[in-house]
């Protein structure tokens, strides 16, 4: 696996296409701040949505028997998976009791995290992702870019090659509208001969144990209306108490994500359909092991509205590959190493530490403070990206000794002296390969100081 | 031990200490007209707005709007001339060219509209696989914020209820937005006295 | 008013005159200020690459350094951030408590202890005002594009004060330049990227110079403008304030 710093470095040589990804997201950025200035109380929204999920986390296990309880009176079959593969099997099992070959998907960041499709794929049943973006980059064979915007690293002449070649649209045509349309009818028919339907779950209701999916494309909803089993997958730390908290985080989650005051559909699952069956599968998979971590548990009231990933200076310029993660960005980097330390280390130092990711997200999780915490764990555990400890470990002795500090200072400035108009001067450094040190000034801050003293 | 309990016993053993779950008050719009607002909310998010004095007139508005629709289908009972629900297969609704449904409470901060199965005619694909939509929403039922539409749908149990706010649209291809994604291609509010 | 004058350890090096101006500013509002000269590092570096174990004898170094003060001040919202926010490491014993209380950044100390309203500076330049992040979103210097508050900004007030100055309106009014301290050499490529555009929006709208409250920033803005030749110059905001001559 490449770093987040390699694959970023590899992005950025297209400079114009990098521009043309910052302006695509800065844009959708720019929407999200526009619509939370219709909310006079946006900046309590945020707290209270944090307070409900700090709640809910700390009696989950209560939450979520309460939610079982209810779905099972509603008439759904309510499900509990540990990890990946024990979701995976249950929703093989679902689709071999009712012999079904072929089955429908609508966004779920959860399906992807559990590898589903390629599961799947493997025991002949075929998945169709019915989210417009989710479906490109399935014909692609790629993962999504963004939790939102799954194609948003694409060009509509990419997309239209693509579906030129799958979907026999006209060869060269590019137009979004004329794309969709052919992707409309594509879809519709795989609406119509699938047996059974999957989507992924924004909101799991304790008191009534409905579940709640939102989108724009009314995706999820043909496919769950129009066969007669559906699958819902939901990750634990979906839940909330009451129905009214629906109020808060619909009012957050789309105008954090695109801007939008609502998504156009805002589905509420309660009952099977007459002769159909409803699964709700309840998946822990990593998350309740984040849970045991009070510096990190906070990253679990995420609502995947995206806003992170569309603010951060880092992302908008690497894009969501970079991270190699199914959960890419800021929010990503502090979900993922709690997964795999080794694998995912690399990622908390993807940042400057700015902070608008924090200041951004609708439920106020930490993110920026996380990453400076996942980076002490990162260089505790002596992994490359924390740095040579030995090393690190004399330098910090070295900031503590005044003389030796100084000394050390006054070595390098006099060092640069010696090579006026330093353009291209030790350019074989990190630092210098784009950019100049400063110029060197003959005497420093101290020096000066101490002349005035004496002066005095 | 069974997934559910060792899930459970994990989330026992991990969770944070109590913390309390919060009264959210009911925030209301700041707006002087809620009506105003719901219908600017709803044209901006692509949606167009009618106007009757009376609900039978409502055919007329949706004949105006869609002058070449072939299969008009509707859950109104008060409205003749048009198709009711007949059969509780959903498929049987593919080829629906305009739907037209009630709508039980309007939005105006966001220009959603609550519905549910029973305004469906049971139906609870209708409101998708129609390539038109119809929503006859009463200026009475209108609310300001999303605080006031739960408190005021409250939690019954509706089987399945959803929030439209507009057609179904998507922006997955370079952020251009298109109207008509895989659900109707248009929404007509229609707004009763 | 006994004021301990913190100066982060590259400005000390490479910018004596960012420093003078702000030890210069403080005496001419009639502060006692000191230099303590066995002053070191914050500790910043070594703990944002990950390595806060290895920072803490230079965090202890400065609370001996710094505790017999009334107010500790620095022209830099970085180093003061970190003081600030990350020496929880350190049992937090009195003098601990006492120094992180008082570590303020100098437009902090400026507006909320001097309580100043005008100031004797002109600079008749169109600038361009770099909002570094540790500052604005650290600190709280003013209210972050990304919040539904109401915009306030100290060194926006503090610039306010100075005679024939010209603010130009940026694009992106605080995105990160992406210096980021060890980011800058762990993701070079992304880094200068991000510092390459925070110029073009500076220099797109007549901006003559780029200042901030953070000389880091700088720093690396300022690499990017000299390998590149761009017109456009950098300075610390201490330099602005201090201004007297045209």
């Amino acid at each position: 696996m490449m770093s987040h710093a390699k694959k970023a470095a590899i992005f950025n040589k297209d400079e114009a296409r990098t521009d043309w990804h910052d302006a695509s997201l800065w844009m959708v950025r720019k929407k999200r701040d526009f619509a939370v200035t219709e909310i006079p109380e946006w900046e309590f929204l945020r707290e209270f949505a944090s307070d409900i999920k700090s709640h809910t986390l700390s009696k989950l296990d209560e939450y979520l028997e309460s939610f079982e309880k209810a779905a099972t009176q509603n008439g759904a079959i309510v499900h509990w998976a540990t990890d990946a593969k024990e979701h995976n099997d249950i929703v093989l099992s679902i689709l071999n009791k009712h012999h079904a070959k072929k089955m429908v998907k609508s966004k779920s960041m959860l399906t992807e995290e559990c590898h589903l499709n390629d599961f799947l794929d493997a025991h002949k049943i075929e998945v169709i992702d019915s989210d417009l973006g989710e479906r490109i980059i399935q014909l692609l064979d790629e993962p999504p870019s963004h939790i939102v915007l799954p194609a948003i690293h694409l060009k509509k002449e990419e997309i239209g090659e693509l579906f030129h070649k799958e979907l026999h649209t006209e060869k060269g045509a590019t137009d979004p509208q004329y794309l969709t349309e052919a992707a409309r009818h594509h879809l519709r028919e795989k609406f119509h001969t699938a047996q059974v339907a999957l989507t992924g779950v924004n909101f799991g209701i304790a008191e009534t144990g409905e579940v709640v999916v939102c989108t724009n494309e009314g995706n999820a909803d043909m496919g769950v209306h129009l066969t007669p089993v559906q699958i819902h997958s939901m990750g634990i730390e979906k839940l909330i108490p009451r129905r009214s908290d629906l109020a808060v985080f619909t009012r957050l989650l789309a105008r954090s994500a695109t801007g939008q005051p609502i998504t156009v559909f805002t589905s509420h699952h309660r009952k099977p359909k007459i002769e159909g069956e409803m699964h709700i599968i309840l998946v822990d998979n990593g998350r309740t092991t984040q849970l045991g971590k009070p510096d990190f548990r906070n990253s679990l009231k995420c609502i995947r509205c995206g806003a992170c990933m569309n603010t951060c200076p880092i992302y908008r310029r690497s894009g969501g590959h970079s991270y190699e993660s199914t959960i890419p960005g800021p929010i990503g980097s502090i979900l993922t190493p709690g997964i795999d330390l080794k694998k995912y280390g690399n990622l908390p130092f993807a940042s400057t530490l700015c902070g608008s990711c924090t200041d951004v997200c609708p439920v106020k999780i930490d993110i920026h403070d996380q990453l400076y915490k996942w980076r002490q764990i990162v260089s505790e555990a002596g992994l490359p990206e924390g740095g040579n400890k030995t090393l690190m470990g004399m330098l910090g002795s070295g900031l503590a000794a005044p003389r030796f500090f100084h000394r050390l200072g006054n070595l390098g400035r006099k060092i640069l002296r010696l090579f006026p108009g330093n353009e291209k001067f030790l350019s074989f450094t990190i630092w210098t390969r784009e950019r100049n040190l400063p110029k060197a000034p003959v005497e420093s801050f101290r020096d000066w100081y101490a002349k005035q003293a004496k002066n005095e | 031990m069974s997934s559910k309990a060792s899930i459970l016993s994990k989330i026992k053993a991990n969770k944070p200490n109590p913390w309390p779950l919060p009264d959210v008050p009911v925030f209301q719009t700041s707006a002087p007209d809620k009506k105003k607002l719901f219908i600017q909310i709803l044209e901006r998010g692509g949606s167009k707005v009618g106007y009757v004095d009376h609900i039978t007139k409502v055919v007329d508005v949706v004949a105006s709007f869609f002058p070449d629709r072939l299969r008009t289908l509707s859950t109104l009972p008060y409205l003749e001339d048009t198709e009711k629900i007949t059969s509780l297969e959903p498929k049987f609704y593919e080829g629906t060219d305009v739907a037209i449904v009630e709508g039980v409470l309007g939005v105006a901060e966001n220009g959603a509209i609550w519905i549910t199965e029973k305004e469906m005619g049971g139906i609870r694909v209708l409101p998708f696989i129609t390539q038109h939509l119809v929503m006859v929403v009463s200026e009475k039922s209108l609310v300001g914020t999303m605080h006031e539409a739960y408190k005021s749908i409250g939690s019954p149990n509706t089987d399945f209820g959803v929030f439209i706010a507009g057609p179904s649209k998507t922006a997955d291809i370079e952020q251009s937005l298109v109207i008509g994604a895989q659900g109707a291609r248009s929404l007509l509010v229609i707004l009763t006295p | 008013m006994n004021v301990g004058l913190f100066i982060p350890c590259y400005m000390d090096q490479f910018y004596p005159q960012a420093a003078i101006a702000t030890y210069k500013l403080l005496l001419k509002l009639g502060c006692q200020v000191e230099y303590p000269e066995g002053q070191t590092c914050c500790g910043q570096p070594l703990a944002n690459a990950g390595n806060e174990l290895a920072s803490k004898a230079s965090y202890a170094h400065f609370i001996e350094m710094f505790e017999k003060f009334d107010y500790i001040v620095a022209p830099s919202g970085s180093c003061v951030y970190h003081v600030r926010h990350h020496f929880d490491l350190l049992e937090q014993t009195e003098s601990v408590k006492k120094v992180r209380a008082i570590t303020l950044d100098l437009s902090e100390f400026l507006l909320d202890v001097l309580k100043i309203k005008s100031l004797p500076a002109k600079f008749p330049h169109k600038v361009g005002l770099h909002q570094s992040c540790h500052g604005l979103r650290g600190l709280h210097l003013g209210t972050s594009s990304e919040l539904a508050l109401k915009p306030t900004s100290k060194l926006h007030e503090l610039l306010g004060m100075v005679e024939g100055l010209t603010l130009v309106e940026l694009d992106r009014k605080d995105e990160c330049c992406g210096f980021g301290g060890t980011f800058s050499i762990k993701e070079p490529d992304i880094s200068v990227k991000m510092g390459k555009d925070r110029i073009r929006d500076h220099f797109s709208k007549g901006a003559e110079i780029i200042i901030s409250g953070d000389m880091s920033c700088l720093m690396h803005l300022e690499g990017i403008i000299s390998r590149q030749k761009i017109p456009i110059k950098v300075m610390h905001i201490a330099e602005i304030l201090n201004a007297e001559e045209l």
